[in-house]
């Protein structure tokens, strides 16, 4: 009874999270495309609210676990909404990284276009984002396959900027600090996927009860990633 | 001797205003593309010789006007920098827009030449630098910052610290309009939440304590309010 | 305690009718709300969702009934509808606008859930003695969007048209005011008074043609025989000849020689000369401009393929409005006035056809004119 009460404040302040997470990539995007450096700031200041909320959600699961020691189902959901709250925690800190950079681009003359699909990329996150967030409520598998099948193109778009941002500095030494820029908007939009596709993959792990496949997280960025 | 950047994309245009620009004894810059005017503001700032005035037109292919005048005010080095806006948008809404981006002064196409060079010649004048501490004096007004007084024709008048702020801002550029939401940004204390409506209200308070000089502040239709040059 | 059959019996019968008239009071609801075009959703104080109606169910991409029970998060996820509900619940009217991923209405089910990206208006009512709150949400995505196309038109013509009106009236007082004026500086004037007096005279022109359009050939149309329309696309080839030869670029035409169709032939004309200039001027100097009229179905399809830089999509959806440009300054200095591609499309419209436009960064792009043949008679039924 007093489980399944804090269960439900669990499942609120989860969502809640999410909504934030979505809302400040959202933001974030628009403000680089925008050149909106205002808008920028509001999501870099905005952060502090969702390391808050990450904070408050842990210390509510912790307190799940000591106070009513769950066991099958809501012992596997508890376990994964601390995972999952620590990947969004981490997409909101990619989102105020990527504010940062927008507050940087709004300074500098559009002189140099972005030499990819931006526009393009950021939606395909934030579809992934919305669908893993969905996967979870819905506990739903398949959504879960999709978000996955959408990483792989995500990680194309990243190796595409790569290549396309390599060309853009031998055409241009002087465009360098930009390119590095843009790439490294890239690089922060694939990491944010990689994020959903761990919330994706801990959904399955929920639902099929297979704890073997937990995957070792990793907050710094795999070497073997960098193209 | 001042010297003025040209952003404008039509060439014809152009050539007009510089010609106009250099018979009054200015030196003046052109580009033809918002980046290309940006590039140049931020060089000569950085190079130590700014420019003391940029004519932006709104319109411009890929960077529009509005984006340059904020990325100038993004700027350390150019965010001080006067700007006039030309535009062929004379809707207040979009007036208001421009000077919310940061814009000085705005001249709407089509505009006459003299015009156009007179009000650069206002901008440049009421832009010079100012010293924050010292008196400030327009008409029979005064206002001095550093003892927080305001005389109109040699009375004391007392104003609230919100008066006082509204009434500076609009001393410290007369002729300069300042929109409703740039007052609230210079008044606002940091509790109270000010609206649009209070911001006229306070107009109104402030027109009646300067009594017979009240007239000074006036109000810009659908846009703000301004110091009666 | 005991209850006398009879006072059971009354009690049983009041419950009974009250029940029959909230029922019918239920069911008055229903209706109303189903007829709203607005998605209503309300929710009870625990945040879950106690009704939707008809049109809130696509939104939550789940039928009414199982939308009911659920989080209002786990169906609409965005801080402000939270925050607006969370005002409801503590009494307090709120709103606020958000823009969310809902499934897209075109999904195929069972496939991959395929999204759509909306604009709501979100307001929010407390109901009476706090038992939950009553969320509205109007879709204002395509308003929006209407409200930039018109904004955009209003800008882009008053800057088309007030530009060099600019130029002359300062040109116009420059030379009044100074009759000392040097004969190289009065030189440089005369030409931009007369570049700038042509340019808005064609403008002009464009507009007129456009208003004539508007004014509706459509109803006319019948009374045009059919028209072959080998030997239009000719004399539009013909009208672009000088052109393309300074830009040397090569017009290959591919005609059906057996089309015709009930149109005004200058008009059609006048569409493809805009559109085979429109192809010379982007399509890169030296290269070839592809312009094929062919049958598709029961269409006539009048095709003109560049070869140059090409159109970044983000373009593409807004590139036959009214001065519409995608890079001012270039497209200025060809010589366009804006409206070329935009007088394309009413003429076709105006025929009962429709334009289209296919491009791709780096590829060309394609224009076609799609006009409607008359089914061909083996077509009809018997």
């Amino acid at each position: 009874m007093l489980l399944s009460r804090q269960l439900e404040k669990i499942r609120k302040e989860l969502l809640h999270m999410g909504a934030l997470c979505e809302e400040s990539v959202d933001c974030s995007v628009r403000a680089i495309l925008t050149r909106d450096a205002d808008l920028a700031r509001k999501v870099i200041d905005n952060d502090d609210q969702i390391d808050d909320a990450e904070i408050e959600l842990e210390e509510e699961c912790l307190h799940a676990l000591a106070l009513y020691q769950p066991v099958a189902f809501d012992l596997r959901y508890l376990v994964a909404v601390l995972k999952i709250n620590s990947d969004l925690e981490r997409i909101g800190d990619l989102a105020a990284s990527l504010s940062e950079a927008a507050v940087m681009l709004a300074s500098r003359p559009a002189s140099v276009e972005i030499p990819f699909d931006l526009a393009g990329m950021s939606r395909t996150v934030q579809e992934m984002l919305h669908k893993s967030l969905n996967a979870l409520v819905n506990l739903d598998v398949k959504l879960a396959a999709e978000v996955r099948a959408q990483d792989d193109i995500v990680d194309d778009i990243h190796r595409g900027v790569y290549e396309a941002v390599q060309k853009m500095i031998q055409n241009d030494p002087r465009s360098a600090e930009l390119a590095i820029a843009y790439l490294g908007l890239s690089r922060k939009l694939e990491r944010m996927a990689d994020h959903a596709t761990y919330i994706a993959r801990d959904v399955v792990c929920l639902t099929e009860g297979d704890f073997s496949s937990y995957h070792p997280r990793s907050d710094k960025e795999s070497p073997a990633k960098q193209p | 001797m001042p010297r003025i950047l040209i952003i404008e994309d039509e060439a014809d245009l152009r050539e007009l205003v510089a010609w106009h620009l250099t018979k009054e004894g200015f030196e003046t810059a052109s580009a033809a593309s918002g980046e290309e005017g940006l590039t140049l503001a931020v060089r000569e700032a950085e190079a130590g010789r700014p420019f003391s005035l940029v004519l932006l037109d709104w319109m411009l292919p890929k960077m529009s006007g509005i984006e340059v005048c904020k990325t100038l005010r993004q700027n350390a080095k150019t965010a001080a920098l006067p700007v006039l806006m030309l535009t062929a948008r004379g809707e207040e809404t979009d007036i208001v827009r421009g000077l919310e981006a940061g814009a000085d002064d705005y001249v709407t196409k089509p505009f006459s030449p003299k015009v156009l060079v007179a009000r650069a010649q206002a901008v440049l004048r009421r832009t010079q630098p100012v010293d924050a501490e010292a008196p400030i004096r327009a008409g029979k007004i005064t206002l001095d910052p550093a003892r927080h007084e305001v005389t109109a024709a040699g009375l004391s008048v007392t104003l609230t610290s919100g008066e006082f702020k509204f009434l500076r801002l609009l001393l410290t550029r007369p002729g300069r309009v300042y929109t409703r939401t740039q007052i609230i940004g210079a008044v606002h204390d940091g509790f109270a939440a000010v609206t649009d409506r209070s911001v006229d209200a306070m107009a109104v308070q402030l027109r009646r304590k300067l009594g017979a000089h009240g007239d000074v502040v006036e109000t810009v239709r659908g846009v703000g309010y301004r110091l009666k040059a | 305690m005991k209850i006398p059959p009879h006072e059971l019996a009354k009690a049983l019968a009041d419950a009974t009718a009250h029940a029959a008239g909230l029922s019918r009071e239920n069911a008055e609801l229903q209706s109303v709300l189903g007829a709203m075009r607005e998605a209503v959703v309300a929710v009870g104080p625990d945040e879950r969702i106690t009704r939707v109606n008809a049109a809130a169910a696509p939104l939550l991409g789940m039928t009414a009934d199982s939308a009911r029970g659920r989080l209002l998060g786990e169906s609409l996820r965005h801080p402000v509808i939270t925050r607006v509900a969370r005002a409801g619940l503590s009494g307090k009217v709120d709103e606020g606008e958000m823009e969310i991923f809902v499934p897209a209405k075109n999904a195929s089910p069972g496939g991959s859930s395929a999204l759509a990206r909306r604009l709501f208006q979100v307001r929010g009512t407390p109901m009476p003695g706090r038992t939950g709150a009553v969320l509205v949400l109007h879709d204002v995505t395509q308003l929006r969007r209407l409200e930039v196309v018109r904004q955009d038109f209003v800008a882009n013509a008053s800057h088309e048209i007030k530009t060099p009106v600019a130029a002359i009236q300062g040109v116009v007082e420059t030379l009044a005011d100074a009759p000392e004026m040097n004969e190289t500086d009065r030189a440089r004037f005369m030409d931009i008074l007369t570049r700038q007096t042509s340019r808005l005279s064609k403008i002009i022109e464009d507009l007129l043609t456009l208003s004539r359009i508007e004014r509706g050939l459509a109803v006319d149309l019948a009374g045009f025989s059919p028209e072959p329309l080998a030997p239009i696309g000719s004399a539009a080839v013909e009208a672009c000849a000088p052109r393309a030869n300074a830009a040397k670029v090569l017009i290959e035409a591919d005609f059906d020689a057996g089309l015709a169709l009930p149109c005004d032939p200058s008009m059609i004309e006048r569409a493809l000369v805009n559109l085979l200039e429109n192809a010379i001027k982007y399509g890169g100097s030296g290269g070839r401009v592809a312009f094929r009229i062919a049958r598709e179905n029961n269409q006539a399809v009048l095709e003109v393929r560049d070869f140059g830089a090409g159109i970044s999509s983000e373009h593409l959806p807004r590139i036959f409005e009214r001065f519409y440009r995608t890079d001012k300054a270039r497209s200025r200095e060809q010589g366009g006035t804006g409206l070329g591609l935009s007088i394309v499309k009413h003429i076709a419209e105006s025929h009962g056809g429709r334009v289209s436009v296919e491009s791709s960064p780096g590829a060309g792009a394609t224009f076609r004119i799609h006009l409607p043949l008359a089914p061909p008679p083996a077509a009809l039924p018997a």
